[in-house]
């Protein structure tokens, strides 16, 4: 997993035309001063035009293949992603995050997200669970969909809320091969992250 | 990631009854007139690779893990279809899409595909057939086949615009122009819409179903869209205003109906449905779309339809939209739908999260008890457990 295979790199190229790319690599990392991860292994960052969503997205084989998202912070009557350019105020397309949610009103709050991202497609949510994350109480949970060109897909999210916004770390990847390989990483993210208060 | 994942389908748009596509723009094809039943038309020709692309859409979606495959309600839809087509049946087969949309579709070579957002719409089996006719109705006109072929020789321009793209990004794009001029054939002009529908409603009419039910559908889709427009336009219904063609078509379809009477079959289509209800009502709630959602179970349960499962859904749209007065809302539906029969038992988690937030610690634990008593391998039984 370490090397970028040039196929993919071409292929996450051409995916992702009006994207950016830039390079994460395997030491601690600072994601908008917000929220420290230490991955052992190196991303390309994806970055997408503006408005950018609240979750940051890393690759290693391209992001049909797999998605590691980091979530920095998202703060009350905020939505995981942005909302499309011309899109009305009054009827948000992602669902909003309020500090109040319970951990279960969370996972549905994300399953939610992915499912409206993934062309409207029903996400199974499993394994909803009690854990920490950034030293403080957390949860995670895991979830399967297949994608609207029949691709499975499994992911996990790991994160929690702290001082009222969320923070958290999530995989999305090939059932039958990425989700297998990344997921050690996906715990290393998680059993690394620490959360940056702010100063000012 | 939204942009990566968001490739249109090739049904694009759709058809049915889709109000917003009206607007002007397309180029309608001279009639073809109508096909003869069982006639393949003819593969080949100038019309190949229209015919390539719907045989290989349909042996996507005949393997595709979207398409219901619950057998009492595919061989009902399909006897629905087939009842209606009589003469074309046997051209035509039908898939259930699992899309939260309402939408039908159907393509050239006889595929016909049903949303399960449709499904979820109609009050009855009579709207139903009143949309699975105006599909037929297109089907045997051959309003693909017409529009294919006058975007295509009214512009050989789309090939040529092709070919640039395709020297400026790659071969790609020549497969996506491509894509755009079959997307464009699915495009129907009003005439079209207006022959689809007269069609649908001979159809519905001759089977002995009430005529009213095809304007019925579209009052309601209506309806449904002015509510989630209601609050943008403080208070007027700009639906109306700019979809005045929708309205019109409404008043048309009840001109046609005259006053012609006929079967709705409302308990027989609630039946055939079953169990699926459950999970229609789970992929609207997904949107997030509370507007919409819930005007129609609203509209759904006034209209009498499974009042336990249509109450947990006003439930959880208040739950999952927390305005102010919402929780209140979302508990009192809580409790009326687990007094009812055919209530699902997050129904019982719904109200625990709604009366540990409100801190009502004692009525929350009995909620969460009763769901994890009624659903022991719920996905969140662990968390839940920590609640109490
Ligand atoms: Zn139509």
């Amino acid at each position: 997993m370490r090397r970028m295979p040039v196929l993919s790199l071409a292929l996450l190229v051409l995916l992702t035309a009006c994207a950016k790319w830039g390079l994460i690599e395997p030491k601690p990392q600072v994601v908008e001063n917000r929220l420290q991860v230490n991955p052992s292994i190196a991303f390309a960052r994806i970055v997408f035009p503006a408005p950018r969503d609240r979750l940051q997205m890393w690759t290693v084989d391209g992001p049909n293949l797999n998605q590691m998202l980091v979530l920095p912070e998202l703060g009350h009557r905020m939505a995981l992603l942005a909302e499309p350019s011309g899109a009305d105020r009054a009827n948000p397309t992602y669902p909003l995050f309020r500090s109040t949610m319970a951990e279960p009103e969370i996972m549905e709050l994300i399953a939610d997200t992915l499912s409206i991202a993934f062309q409207k497609v029903p996400i199974a949510t499993t394994n909803l669970q009690p854990t920490t994350f950034a030293g403080q109480p957390g949860f995670r949970f895991d979830f399967t969909f297949s994608s609207r060109q029949d691709l499975d897909y499994r992911g996990t999210f790991i994160g929690g809320v702290d001082n009222g916004t969320l923070a958290g770390v999530m995989l999305i990847a090939t059932a039958i091969h990425h989700y297998d390989t990344l997921r050690p990483e996906l715990e290393r993210l998680a059993s690394t992250a620490r959360r940056i208060r702010s100063t000012s | 990631m939204t942009s990566l994942f968001s490739r249109r389908g090739f049904l694009g748009g759709g058809c049915a009854l889709c109000a917003a596509t009206l607007a002007g723009c397309q180029t309608t094809g001279e009639a073809l007139g109508r096909l003869a039943p069982g006639a393949r038309p003819v593969a080949g020709g100038d019309v190949a690779s229209l015919w390539e692309s719907a045989d290989r859409e349909e042996r996507r979606v005949r393997q595709s893990r979207h398409i219901i495959r619950t057998p009492e309600v595919t061989s009902y839809i399909s006897g629905l279809v087939e009842q209606l087509a009589g003469p074309y049946a046997k051209d035509i087969r039908v898939y259930i899409v699992r899309t939260p949309e309402f939408n039908a579709g159907m393509y050239p070579n006889g595929m016909m595909q049903v949303w399960t957002g449709l499904m979820l719409r109609c009050a009855n089996e009579a709207q139903l057939a009143a949309v699975l006719g105006h599909e037929i109705g297109h089907y045997i006109e051959q309003h693909t086949v017409a529009n294919f072929r006058s975007i295509r020789s009214a512009t050989d321009i789309a090939t040529f615009v092709g070919m640039g793209l395709a020297v400026a990004a790659g071969p790609g794009a020549a497969v996506l122009a491509q894509l755009a001029i079959i997307a464009a054939a699915f495009s129907f002009s009003r005439d079209q819409e207006r022959e689809a529908d007269a069609i649908g409603l001979d159809l519905i009419a001759r089977n002995g179903y009430a005529p009213l039910a095809a304007a019925q559908v579209w009052e309601r889709m209506i309806a449904e869209r002015a509510a989630e427009e209601r609050d943008r336009a403080r208070g007027e219904d700009i639906f109306f205003a700019t979809h005045p063609s929708s309205a019109e078509r409404a008043q048309t379809l009840t001109a046609l109906a005259g006053g012609r009477t006929g079967e709705f079959h409302t308990d027989r289509y609630r039946q055939a449905l079953g169990g699926l209800q459950l999970t229609l009502v789970e992929d609207e709630l997904r949107l997030r779309r509370f507007r919409r959602s819930e005007w129609l179970f609203e509209r759904l349960h006034a209209d009498g339809a499974n009042p336990g499962l249509m109450l947990f859904a006003r439930a959880e749209v208040n739950r999952l939209r927390d305005f102010p007065g919402d929780q209140t809302r979302a508990a009192e539906f809580y409790r009326q739908a687990t007094a009812q029969p055919g209530t699902p038992p997050e129904a019982w988690r719904g109200l625990g999260l709604i009366e540990r937030k409100r801190d009502r610690q004692a009525d929350a634990s009995a909620a969460f008890r009763r769901y994890l008593d009624l659903k022991p391998d719920a996905g969140d039984r662990d968390l839940i457990r920590s609640y109490l």
